[in-house]
């Protein structure tokens, strides 16, 4: 009996002690702060260590370390979850005071929101500007017969083709989709679960072709496994100088679904002036050619893309993925 | 590609200083993550990673290499000393390194885990060695399908486990459902996730794992007032050495489990926590004697700690030939390769041999060093295990749920990790194998997304006409009826075996229904899914469990009849008293979890301590104080200001 009065009286002890806690804590959260930097700014990468998002992200923390004010302390957090969801919410519902800002991939979360997938509100979001934009590649196994596009075109006429794609909500798959209906390419897409065993059913194989941004086709091309056809963008890109864009090829409507602009957003409630010390201090770290540099040593580069400049491609990828959306319901 | 054998000869320019600091240095902080409960290989490298950029490629590599394979043997300690899994890779070790421990043979259970993880890292690093030239043919030999009748034989496995083919089948099948909760790409819909944001992931093995293994653990310790050995323990060398012996006397199993890991590691995309529990069922399949699995069979520790290790062998195969990482270790060492500007592929493999074989030297060796240090320890650590269970229990729990919310920050995690470890104790209680449930929950998901892109692709036929995917099948289908037939040719031996006791009964019955409704549940809302969309897979795994749990009421009615006992009414006066307590022991674990997620978990997790050690433990207040505020400190200085996992 004693025991038991003891175990009700422990419950109602730590209760008790908790909600005084929560109460003490909320209370010194209320507090406002006056300048800005003058603590540890939390960076969030919504998605798991590795793989390039992460990478650019840690490659450029220290440069923005260094060109803030009262160089604060970078801590990078990385939140996956729900398909970037649950870091983009991490940062969109915190404290709106510009301690807390998150790296997102424009076009990709856009999708997300539009397919009703994910439940983040990119309209609650303030662009701190872009680091890096990275086309993507077509490329086909190199077990198949094509070297040009305008042969893939043809074969696909007689026999349809097949596509490894990381998921329809990811830009490359998306893209594939929308690509595939503007070239003609009669395939069927078989969705896997991330870029690595997309790629990897390509160079098996088992898929005609595949659409990804560089990093992850970098081995497969350099092996002969994979040949690229064509590089989606504007202007050639510099690890492949044969490689034709498909503006070249007569396509220039391909550029804008497939541009990955990797970009870095806060709460769209942060005040103006801390929004623009942010912005301030983002574009000198993406301009610094010591950045520039690490991001071209791991195979990428630096470009630097204004919050207007940000504002501009979600407006025009939104519209692209408008357009082909009843394509996408048939694919669900 | 004999260049590469060269320069396993000519390594030793990447272990020049500050090599060997930096390889001690890794060992020394993967062995605290592996320890800690929730913590593991991913959260020391990213740690590590700001690190790495400063140095070159070759000590870059050693550091973050030594500290992924210092966590393994480490974690293992964890779950043999306390059982919680130390790290997501060790959970398979609880099994029958913690009834060890409870004999008192904590110290023969680590020295078995010991050698089998560095004999094991060994023979990865070795088969890595070997198998890179030929890796690539290899690798590309197989294909969805072959990727589906393995994850079919790893599932088949289960047949071997569980006295009891009826629940071990019904726990593997409430596996494969737990397993389709979640964001299904091939579909781009989230299944079984009712609207809530946490399921799209699914559930995660971290929380899995604590939950079913470490939580039933704990509860079952902080009940039983005694510390974990029951008797007298074997301490000093003694133990150790015996532990370290029985790997040659159980070579055998340690080899499969050796290769078992290197399979598993191989294939991109298998979680890594699967190779244990395959290794695990694997050293208990091909037993002549089964019935000390479970109850502290050294065999049961030798395999799934073999794999653990040599799975680094055939993860690295991929990241190294292909450039693609099969994990997320894999994926950031591939980050660190990137970052000091080397694209791993078979170009870096022919024009930089030094750097995979530095990779395979620095595997090889870290392994070693780790399990050296560790295994020095041993003879002091393993006294904790005579800490009355009183003090040990409450502290446990609480790191047990700290390391569940610690993995992501996510306190969606605290709760899967209660709900799992409420099921976990009665699975255990009542002989259903969690073993077979995590099996289904880690390889469900690898059956069915194979199956179906193969279908989408080739349709039925590609299964039959790949040789290899033909030759796994009839293997699978072996697997499965050479028990099933041997069981009916032998019905009326093994009915004699299943005494059901009343209480036994009871509880089974209970969860019985609980599988029920779960897997009505899941076959009504499956119909919300077409067939061809993700519907089929849930459908018909219902639809069986449906099938088993109803076969099973049936067979439970007809043992009660032939025993003459009745479900209720024969319960010792004792009994009640301990289902009261162990009511109260959840209420108390539930408790922290609210307190969790409304509250700081430093100081959740301080006040439940003291709070336990006080008025549970009847500790004086002083002690009570001393030891929850250093547990308090201690968490504040690894996890807020060594890792910031701190809720915002």
């Amino acid at each position: 009996m004693v025991s038991k009065i003891k175990k009700i009286a422990s419950v109602a002890v730590f209760l008790f002690i908790i909600l005084t806690i929560a109460l003490v804590s909320y209370g010194w959260t209320a507090q406002k702060a006056v300048k800005f930097p003058t603590r540890n700014i939390t960076f969030i990468v919504p998605v798991s260590p590795g793989g390039g998002m992460d990478m650019y992200v840690r490659l450029i923390a220290p440069y923005l370390q260094k060109y803030l004010p009262n160089q604060p302390q970078i801590i990078i957090k990385n939140i996956p979850g729900a398909d970037k969801a649950a870091g983009t919410n991490a940062c969109l519902k915190a404290e709106p005071d510009g301690y807390t800002i998150v790296e997102l991939l424009i076009p990709g979360q856009n999708l997300g929101q539009m397919l009703g997938l994910a439940k983040y509100d990119l309209n609650q979001a303030s662009w701190i500007g872009g680091l890096t934009k990275i086309p993507n590649i077509l490329t086909i196994s190199a077990k198949r017969p094509e070297r040009t596009l305008k042969e893939l075109q043809q074969s696909s006429q007689t026999a349809p083709l097949t596509s490894a794609i990381s998921g329809l909500n990811s830009p490359a798959g998306a893209g594939s989709i929308i690509a595939a209906e503007v070239l003609g390419l009669k395939t069927k897409f078989i969705p896997h679960s991330g870029s690595a065993p997309a790629v990897l059913a390509t160079i098996r194989g088992s898929s005609s072709y595949v659409v990804q941004g560089y990093p992850v086709l970098q081995s497969g091309i350099e092996n002969q496994q994979l040949i690229p056809l064509c590089v989606y963008s504007d202007s050639r890109f510099p690890e492949l100088p044969d490689t034709p864009t498909i503006v070249e090829l007569g396509y220039p409507d391909l550029v804008t679904p497939f541009d990955m602009y990797y970009s870095v957003a806060t709460s769209r409630n942060v005040p103006d002036e801390t929004l623009s010390v942010l912005r301030a201090a983002f574009k000198k770290a993406v301009e610094d050619p010591g950045f520039d540099q690490a991001m071209k040593k791991s195979g990428s580069y630096a470009f630097y893309t204004s919050p207007e400049g940000m504002e501009k491609a979600l407006k025009k990828s939104n519209e692209i993925y408008s357009k082909y959306m009843n394509i996408f319901e048939t694919h669900k | 590609m004999t260049t590469f054998i060269e320069a396993i000869a000519n390594v030793q320019g990447y272990f020049a200083w500050p090599g060997p600091a930096l390889l001690i240095a890794g060992v020394l902080i993967g062995t605290l993550f592996g320890i800690l409960p929730g913590l593991s290989g991913p959260q020391a490298i990213v740690l590590l990673l700001p690190l790495t950029i400063g140095l070159d490629l070759g000590n870059a590599l050693v550091l973050l290499i030594a500290t992924q394979a210092g966590t393994y043997f480490a974690g293992s300690l964890t779950s043999i000393l306390v059982g919680i899994p130390g790290t997501p890779v060790n959970a398979a070790t609880i099994l029958d390194g913690h009834p060890l421990a409870r004999q008192g043979k904590a110290g023969m259970a680590i020295g078995a885990s010991g050698t089998a993880s560095a004999l094991g890292g060994i023979l990865g690093a070795a088969f890595l060695m070997l198998i890179i030239p030929f890796a690539q043919n290899l690798l590309l030999a197989f294909s969805y399908e072959e990727f589906f009748a393995l994850g079919l034989l790893g599932i088949s496995l289960i047949s071997v486990l569980g006295e009891d083919k009826g629940k071990a089948a019904i726990a593997a099948c409430a596996g494969l459902l737990l397993g389709t909760i979640g964001f299904d790409p091939l579909v781009t819909l989230t299944r079984f996730g009712f609207g809530s944001e946490y399921l799209w992931d699914g559930i995660k093995i971290i929380p899995a794992s604590i939950g079913l293994f470490g939580i039933a653990e704990a509860i079952d310790l902080f009940l039983k007032k005694k510390s974990v050995a029951e008797v007298e323990i074997i301490g000093g060398l003694k133990g150790v050495w015996k532990g370290i012996i029985s790997v040659f006397q159980h070579f055998s199993v340690f080899l499969r489990g050796s290769l078992i890991g290197l399979v598993v590691g191989i294939i991109p995309g298998i979680g890594a926590s699967v190779a244990q529990f395959v290794a695990y069922a694997g050293a208990k399949a091909v037993a002549k004697d089964k019935g000390s699995f479970g109850k502290g069979d050294i065999r049961g520790v030798i395999g799934p700690e073999a794999s653990n290790n040599a799975k680094d062998g055939g993860a690295l195969v991929p990241t190294l030939i292909f450039g693609i990482p099969g994990s997320v270790d894999t994926a950031i060492l591939l980050g660190v390769f990137m970052i000091h500007g080397v694209a791993p592929g078979l170009k870096m493999m022919t024009q930089t041999p030094e750097i995979p074989a530095a990779v395979v030297m620095t595997l090889a060796i870290s392994n070693i060093v780790a399990v050296v240090f560790g295994l020095s320890l041993a003879p002091q650590i393993i006294k904790m295990t005579k800490i009355p269970g009183s003090v040990l229990g409450a502290p446990i729990m609480a790191f047990a749920m700290l390391g569940a919310y610690a993995a992501e920050g996510v306190f969606g995690d605290v709760i899967v990790t209660f709900i799992l470890g409420v099921l976990g104790y009665y699975m255990k209680r009542s002989g259903f194998s969690r073993v077979c449930l995590i099996i289904g929950l880690l390889l469900g998901e690898v059956v069915e997304r194979n199956f179906r892109q193969s279908f989408m692709i080739s349709g039925i036929s590609g299964f039959f006409v790949r040789p290899i995917s033909l030759f796994l099948l009839i293997t699978v289908a072996v697997t499965i009826f050479w028990p099933a037939l041997k069981y009916f040719y032998s019905k009326s031996k093994i009915r004699e075996v299943q005494k059901y006791t009343s209480e036994k009964t009871f509880i089974e019955m209970l969860l019985n229904v609980l599988f029920l409704a779960f897997s009505t549940c899941f076959f009504v809302v499956s119909f919300s899914y077409r067939w061809e969309a993700g519907g089929l897979f849930p459908r018909l795994v219902s639809a069986i469990t449906i099938g088993l749990v109803i076969f099973s009421f049936i067979m439970a009615r007809r043992s009660i009849r032939t025993d003459g006992k009745t479900i209720s009414g024969t319960k010792p006066a004792d009994q009640k008293t301990t289902e009261i307590n162990v009511f109260w022991a959840f209420l108390w674990l539930l408790t922290l979890v609210i307190a969790l997620g409304y509250t700081n978990y430093i100081v959740a997790i301080s006040i439940f301590i003291l709070l336990s050690l006080k008025l549970y433990a009847g500790q004086n207040w002083m002690r009570s104080v001393i030891i929850s505020t250093s547990a308090g400190g201690f968490i504040y200085l690894i996890f807020q200001v060594l890792l910031h996992t701190a809720n915002l």
